[in-house]
């Protein structure tokens, strides 16, 4: 399979007179159609890393690429345009807009995408709802719905615009057992049905199930990248 | 073009389902904001407009025909006054001889109670002057003169006294229509007159002015056919100074002004006014600048996690910033189209019922029209830079800054 991601020596460093390393060079790739999970303790660097890959943050150093497209060549627009057509991202938090309907949260990026073209918007978010299976949910707002329908609601928004990669961000954190169980589960069939690339962020061991290329950091740097093969980690 | 509508999306859905106390508070806000830089302003222009339009209405018409240089009388007035009234536009001219006297008015007629006082005496022909000013419709006792009368004069309510004008004191102490006043004329001739009317035109300097006819005027002066002045009204559709333009080139060599070069200390006032109506205008729109400044400060403070997520799934910076700008150019808009719905469906008719009361006349709110649209387009000016300089700061912190804190 083709390389979709790879991380070349990667640093970012806070603060001007304590600094902080929270990557030290950190490597490696991510191939077409992987779910990948990056794992560690809190201030391993785990979402440091994510927010490179999702260009939500420029390293201090190193080089990115995504695709075949060095991510430290684009302005800021273009990098905002990046983020709409070919990324896709979920939060820690609940982050869809309370101002907001569920459809409505999910047909915004491809309201602005310019590459969607005469798509029926609308349609396509309500098939991204039904997909997460919030097909009777619509028109309800945030308010009126629980913490995993949120979090779906987010997932069908990432996906809107077909992104390459879907980065998510510890999505589960704040979800009871069932939700997390629906959520997770969510991504894998939409690893395995649809071939879609996830990165994603977790402390939770028990992740490891869904994931087939798991990645450990510890305190900045890599301590392990490994492939599952036949259920074994390789 | 999908990106300003979804500008627009965002915009009205911060609005719809923002909260609505706020929303509603934001909007009355802009309304008195709009009004309080219309209300005081319009009060102002109303007392200059009453003063100026007492001035023509009273005293000076629209233009004011003087001797020609170093002369004391237009010799021939009354050629004059037929040669332009040929000018289109014209609607009629007064002709005026005017004297300094003193008045003496003897109120019980014993010697025990004398009053007097100096004042300003116009000659006029009654029926013409009719046509001039409005001196004839502001008699509040008595009558008005006749062309023929000699012996008769009509007095201003501030030198009769006893209608609570504003030189109460200084005036002869009570005249009524039918009392006799003697008038001491500058020349040393003395005459005793009848008061025919007295008149209130709510303007004091008219109001301390007493009137008789030319004939009699001429007499005193031992002068016929001329005039110190010649008032002329005109159509005012037309500027003054096009009027006095055509009178020069028929050859009238007088000297010739429009009315506002004798306005004097109003003239002042005015420009007085004016400038307090600038000062009072621009702190009036700082006020509401900074309001709703404040309101979508806050606003897009409460919203700084919210504005990070869209900049993280892509939303341009831009859109973002538009979004907030239409939001705040609707409270702008909501507070204009509330505040000329109170000025035009609730002041100013109030004020048209219940003008205020000033010595140069009864005031009310006038709302000039250019007036409105500075205001408008200083006060959505105002609410453009108040949606943008806080949503574009805030777009300008890093994503993670603006999620994270």
């Amino acid at each position: 399979m083709s390389t979709i991601l790879k991380v070349e020596n990667v640093k970012r460093t806070f603060g001007t007179k304590v600094l902080t390393h929270a990557l030290k060079e950190v490597s490696f790739e991510i191939k077409k159609g992987e779910f990948v999970l990056i794992m560690g303790k809190s201030g391993s660097g785990k979402s440091t890393l994510l927010h490179q890959m999702g260009l939500l943050d420029t390293p201090t150093s190193g080089e990115i690429y995504i695709g075949d497209k060095n991510v430290r060549e684009l302005n800021e627009k273009q990098k905002t345009v990046f983020r709409l057509t070919k990324l896709g991202y979920i939060f820690q938090e609940y982050a869809i807009l309370p101002e907001l309907t569920a459809i409505e949260n999910v047909y915004l990026p491809m309201m602005v995408n310019t590459e969607s073209g005469n798509t029926p918007k609308r349609e396509k978010a309500k098939q991204m709802l039904e997909m997460v299976d919030l097909g009777h949910r619509l028109n309800h707002y945030s308010n009126e719905l629980s913490g995993g329908e949120q979090q779906r609601v987010a997932i069908a928004r990432a996906l809107i615009n077909s992104p390459q990669i879907l980065f998510a961000d510890e999505p589960c954190a704040n979800l009871d057992t069932l939700s997390t169980k629906t959520v997770l589960e969510l991504l894998k069939n939409l690893n395995e049905n649809v071939g879609q690339t996830i990165v994603m962020v977790s402390h939770d061991p028990d992740d490891q199930k869904y994931a087939d290329h798991i990645i450990s950091l510890e305190d900045g740097l890599i301590v392990s990248d490994k492939y599952k093969v036949k259920g074994e980690l390789k | 073009m999908n990106k300003i509508k979804a500008s627009f999306f965002l915009g009205y859905k911060g609005i719809i389902k923002g909260n609505m106390g706020t929303t509603l508070l934001t909007i009355a806000v802009m309304t008195l904001a709009f009004i309080n830089l219309l209300f005081l302003s319009s009060i102002l222009l109303g007392l200059v407009n009453t003063m100026n339009r007492q001035g023509i209405n009273n005293l000076y018409g629209n233009v004011v025909i003087e001797p020609e240089d170093k002369k004391s009388l237009i010799v021939n007035s009354r050629k004059v006054t037929e040669l332009v009234e040929s000018v289109p536009g014209v609607i009629a001219s007064s002709r005026h001889y005017k004297a300094g006297g003193l008045f003496t008015f003897d109120k019980l007629k014993n010697g025990q109670e004398v009053n007097t006082g100096r004042y300003t005496i116009i000659s006029i022909d009654p029926s013409t002057e009719k046509e001039v000013t409005d001196i004839s419709k502001a008699i509040i006792a008595g009558e008005y003169l006749d062309d023929k009368d000699r012996d008769q004069i009509l007095i201003g309510k501030d030198i009769s006294g006893g209608y609570e004008g504003s030189f109460e004191k200084e005036s002869l102490g009570g005249v009524v229509p039918g009392d006799e006043v003697s008038v001491l004329y500058e020349n040393g001739i003395e005459r005793k007159y009848t008061v025919k009317g007295i008149f209130n035109s709510k303007f004091v300097q008219s109001d301390k002015t007493a009137f008789l006819t030319n004939r009699e005027m001429e007499s005193i002066l031992g002068v016929s056919n001329g005039a110190h002045e010649i008032i002329i009204k005109v159509d005012e559709s037309q500027p003054e100074s096009s009027y006095i333009e055509k009178f020069k080139e028929m050859g009238l060599k007088e000297s010739i002004y429009p009315w506002n070069d004798y306005m004097g200390i109003t003239s002042s006032f005015t420009q007085s006014f004016t400038l307090i109506r600038t000062l009072l205008s621009a702190i009036a729109l700082l006020v509401a600048g900074i309001t709703i400044y404040i309101v979508v400060y806050i606003n897009i403070l409460n919203k700084r996690r919210q504005i990070g997520i869209l900049q993280a799934i892509g939303i341009d910076k831009a859109i973002i910033v538009r979004s907030y700008v239409m939001q705040a150019l609707f409270y702008a808009v909501s507070g204009i189209a509330l505040g000329l719905i109170v000025m035009r469906g609730i002041l100013v008719p109030y004020f048209i019922g219940h003008p205020l009361k000033f010595p140069v006349g009864d005031v009310r709110l006038e709302v000039a029209a250019n007036e409105i649209l500075l205001s408008i387009v200083v006060l959505m000016l105002a609410g453009f830079i108040s949606g943008y300089a806080p949503a574009r700061k805030q777009t300008n912190k890093t994503i993670l800054e603006a999620i994270w804190g």
